[in-house]
């Protein structure tokens, strides 16, 4: 049975007036890769820097490996790799001499990997990295986090300056750091395709708690779009439970339901005189339904 | 290990607070420094506690260095406790320096011995503080690393209190040595640019301008590229390659240069007949003496009735031979000083005299005037060249030392002139009957350093948002209106500061308005190559004024920062170009 790595119990976090993070409830089982979605101020970061320690949550726990994430060990933090949204300071440094620097706190850290690493994503060991594109400073940050095998890998937004090549050799990398079963990610995007490729789990966040977990598959079979066309004029509410969203036009409705079983869904042709289809939805899609 | 690892936790878990509280106790700890210095100024624990104050305002620098690199840095194991090391480091040195300034007080052996051992422990500290790189595999990133604020911060201060404190309190000497040792901890580059600015400029208050403009170079030429050895000894680098590396090149000329010089012209007794000078214009008896006359000169219309170098000059020109220790150290010092001049020359004035004479080159010769203006000029224009050219949003950082060294230049001058007196010198040789003038001496001489120390907080606490304002409000360039502000602070100073402010605004105008008529594109930012180059010409007629009216020290320094900034023009050109292309 596998642990957790990482466990936010009942997290708030308020800004000023702002109720960010609501109670929220998340676990991250060893060897899982965690993709998180929400809309832009759902959380996410605000989550993410909770659960690192980054950020002193108002109320709940939120523990990695085992320790209180505000009082991390240096044991812990030799095992945790993060990738933020921008690359802090160091600007005046060499990408090399960078690398070095924070590998020089590092006890596992392999250097090798790293400029093997900086040679295939064509950035100069040389070159400063206030002369960097966002990107470069992006990929830069990415090795970073990666050459210290840590045991949680957590980015946010770490592909959004990206070009494709490096993206894809990025995501390849994810890939293959997520077959080992005793490492787990937290991959926050909002590149849901990217999401797909990578995660064994979805979470999507909303109102400051989760709204939507599970695995893509397991998602997409409990989230469905149904599509209604009948020879009269429908009436909303269309009868079926749980609905998430429904649009209803003249004689056409599409609903999005959750949880609910085929027999139901197709007793609705019956019911309406209509004509109905059950249609899978991609991650973007239940994002978009989740979120409206 | 227990109580290092508790306060390892108090640190992190408070860090944030700790960055406020520490610089602000540190102010207050001033204010309550200027209190003392007024209600009891005879007490060296003034000294003492505004080196304490000034020790927790240098932690909070150092924390708030540490804390620039943002908060995610928090992740990388050890980061925190690494940088709070430092940041309780400076504090312990600091008031180990201050422990050895209280024993200054008895006397300039003493006070050059404990100078070195502070200076001994900071350089260990400073050793240990790159351990950490060292031991592991970056050094060279480390030290760059050190080279960012926090070091320039905790050096600003070491070199202020230096100057103020200790140089005052001793001969140009251990002045000397005491900076030598000071400057010295980063690396012989350092210490030579260090020694070549204490003896090129050789007055403590030119040091300190001195020092500034050496470190304006020192960034300008990015000698830390020099740790990079492999780029100097061959290899896939080639030395002219890059234009990066004109920078080093002309600093190790100048370096020789330094080094050629203080091999000619160092001479041992210079500094023995320094302090005699200084112990004989400390002495009242010769402040009461008449001037004579030499070779048929007026003395008395060449110096100031209020200027120090009366006493230098009735020293020198005193035949008296009442005096029981006056006359053959006196003769002495005239033929030491006669034998410095051009060979076949006699002095056909005092300034003359003093040009060629062994020190105060800058500040004791010429008029308030021409001194301020010239020395403005080039301090000022380094100080904005240097800001301009580096992160403007940063640049209160870079024009704030500025400010410094210039308070302290002027705090210098204070005591040389004005004040007429070297207050510690009177301390050491004090007698009963001379306990009320020296605790007059003593109370002006904390009044100012404790004014000054207050005017700097001030000003580092005014002036970031002040230039955020202006640069939203009032300029278009973020960078022009920095400079504005800067010289606005400076105005504060005094009324020589006005007549800094008006030479200095209207060749930063004239360089800015020449820049863009120049070239009329990018290349005319604030700091841009056209900017540089228009300041480096400037700095020509400056040079030429120096060496009419002043000195050729100041001349030829104006001369070597002109080139330097020639150098740095064509640079930061050539990447202009690629940026185009």
């Amino acid at each position: 049975m596998s642990h957790n790595i990482a466990e936010l119990t009942n997290i708030r976090k308020r800004f000023n007036v702002r109720s960010v993070l609501m109670g929220l409830n998340l676990n991250v089982p060893a060897g899982t890769v965690l993709g998180l979605m929400g809309r832009n101020g759902a959380g996410k970061s605000t989550l993410i820097k909770c659960m690192l320690g980054l950020l002193k949550p108002d109320a709940g726990k939120a523990t990695v490996f085992g320790e209180d994430a505000w009082n991390l060990s240096m044991a812990a933090k030799q095992r945790i790799g993060f990738v933020p949204q921008t690359m802090p300071g160091f600007r005046w440094m060499k990408a090399g001499t960078f690398l070095d620097y924070i590998g020089s706190y590092y006890q596992r850290w392999n250097r090798e990997k790293a400029f093997t690493m900086m040679k295939e994503w064509g950035i100069s060991a040389g070159m400063r990295i206030s002369r960097m594109s966002e990107g470069e400073i992006q990929k830069l940050s990415i090795i970073r986090a990666l050459v210290h095998e840590p045991g949680l890998l957590v980015f946010d937004e770490p592909v959004a300056s990206l070009d494709p090549l490096a993206r894809r050799d990025f995501l390849r990398q994810i890939v293959e750091l997520g077959m080992d079963e005793t490492r787990s990610m937290i991959f926050c995007s909002h590149i849901a395709s990217d999401l797909e490729r990578v995660a064994s789990e979805i979470v999507i966040i909303k109102d400051g708690v989760v709204a939507l977990r599970g695995e893509l598959s397991t998602l997409q079979e409990r989230i469905r779009r149904i599509r209604i066309q009948s020879n009269r004029i429908l009436c909303p509410p269309i009868p079926v439970r749980n609905i998430i969203h429904s649009v209803v036009e003249g004689s056409t409705a599409e609903v999005t339901v959750e949880d609910v079983p085929d027999e139901e869904i197709m007793s609705l042709g019956e019911k309406l005189s209509a004509r109905v289809t059950i249609e899978s939805l991609n991650l973007e899609d239940i994002f978009m339904e989740v979120n409206r | 290990m227990m109580i290092l690892r508790h306060i390892l936790q108090i640190y992190n878990h408070h860090r944030r607070i700790l960055q406020v509280v520490l610089p602000v106790t540190g102010c207050l700890v001033i204010a309550a420094h200027v209190f003392l210095a007024i209600a009891y100024p005879k007490t060296a624990w003034c000294l003492f506690l505004s080196t304490i104050a000034l020790s927790f305002a240098a932690s909070g620098f150092v924390m708030g260095q540490a804390l620039k690199e943002g908060e995610e840095t928090d992740l990388v194991p050890g980061y925190r406790a690494y940088h709070m090391i430092g940041a309780f480091a400076v504090p312990a040195i600091l008031i180990l320096w201050a422990v050895a300034l209280t024993a200054l007080w008895r006397g300039p052996i003493l006070l050059t011995l404990s100078s070195f051992l502070s200076m001994a422990v900071l350089s260990v500290w400073y050793g240990l503080y790159c351990l950490n790189g060292l031991l592991f595999r970056d050094n060279s990133g480390l030290v760059r690393y050190l080279s960012n604020d926090a070091k320039s911060w905790i050096i600003y201060y070491f070199i202020i209190w230096n100057i103020v404190m200790v140089q005052q309190h001793s001969n140009s000497m251990s002045g000397l040595l005491v900076s030598f040792a000071l400057l010295g901890l980063f690396t012989c580059i350092n210490v030579m640019t260090a020694w070549f600015g204490a003896y090129f400029l050789n007055n403590l208050s030119s040091f300190a301008g001195g020092t500034f403009i050496l470190w304006i170079l020192y960034d300008i030429f990015r000698i830390s590229e020099l740790s990079d050895v492999s780029s100097w000894i061959g290899g896939r680098h080639s030395i002219f390659k890059t234009t990066d590396n004109f920078g080093p090149i002309v600093f190790l000329l100048l370096a020789l240069c330094a080094i050629i010089l203080i091999c000619s012209r160092y001479r041992k007794h210079i500094y023995i007949f320094e302090w005699e000078i200084f112990t004989y214009s400390a002495d009242p008896y010769w402040r009461n003496y008449s001037f004579i006359n030499y070779d048929g000169l007026k003395l008395p219309y060449m110096f100031s009735p209020e200027s120090w170098q009366r006493d230098y000059a009735v020293c020198l020109w005193n035949r008296d031979k009442t005096h029981p220790r006056g006359v053959n150290k006196a003769e002495e010092i005239i033929l030491t000083t006669n034998s410095r001049l051009r060979a076949g020359t006699k002095p056909t004035s005092v300034n003359q005299l003093l040009r060629f004479g062994l020190f105060s080159p800058v500040f004791a010769a010429g008029s308030d005037w021409i001194k301020f203006v010239v020395f403005g000029v080039v301090g000022t224009a380094m100080a904005f060249s240097y800001c301009l050219t580096r992160n403007a949003a940063a640049g209160v950082n870079f024009i704030f030392p500025g400010i410094l060294f210039f308070s302290a230049a002027i705090l210098a001058n204070d005591f040389q002139g004005h004040r007429n007196r070297l207050p510690i010198l009177y301390f050491q040789t004090a007698s009963p009957s001379r306990a009320a003038f020296l605790n007059q001496s003593l109370r002006a001489y904390l009044w100012t350093v404790a004014i000054m120390s207050l005017r700097i907080t001030v000003a580092a606490l005014l002036l970031h948002p002040l230039i955020s304002w202006f640069s939203k409000n009032i300029l278009p360039t973020r960078k022009l209106s920095g400079e504005l502000i800067a010289a606005a602070a400076l105005f504060h100073w005094s009324w020589d500061g006005l007549a800094q402010m008006i030479v200095m605004g209207i060749a930063l105008a004239l360089g800015q308005v020449a820049a863009s008529l120049f070239s009329g594109s990018r290349r005319a930012y604030a700091g841009g190559p056209g900017w540089l180059a228009i300041n480096a010409l400037l700095l020509v007629p400056i040079a030429c004024i120096a060496y009419r009216y002043h000195s050729w020290q100041l001349s030829i320094t104006s001369v070597l920062i002109a080139a330097a900034l020639f150098l740095h023009a064509r640079r930061n050109w050539l990447e202009t170009e690629l940026d185009f292309a």
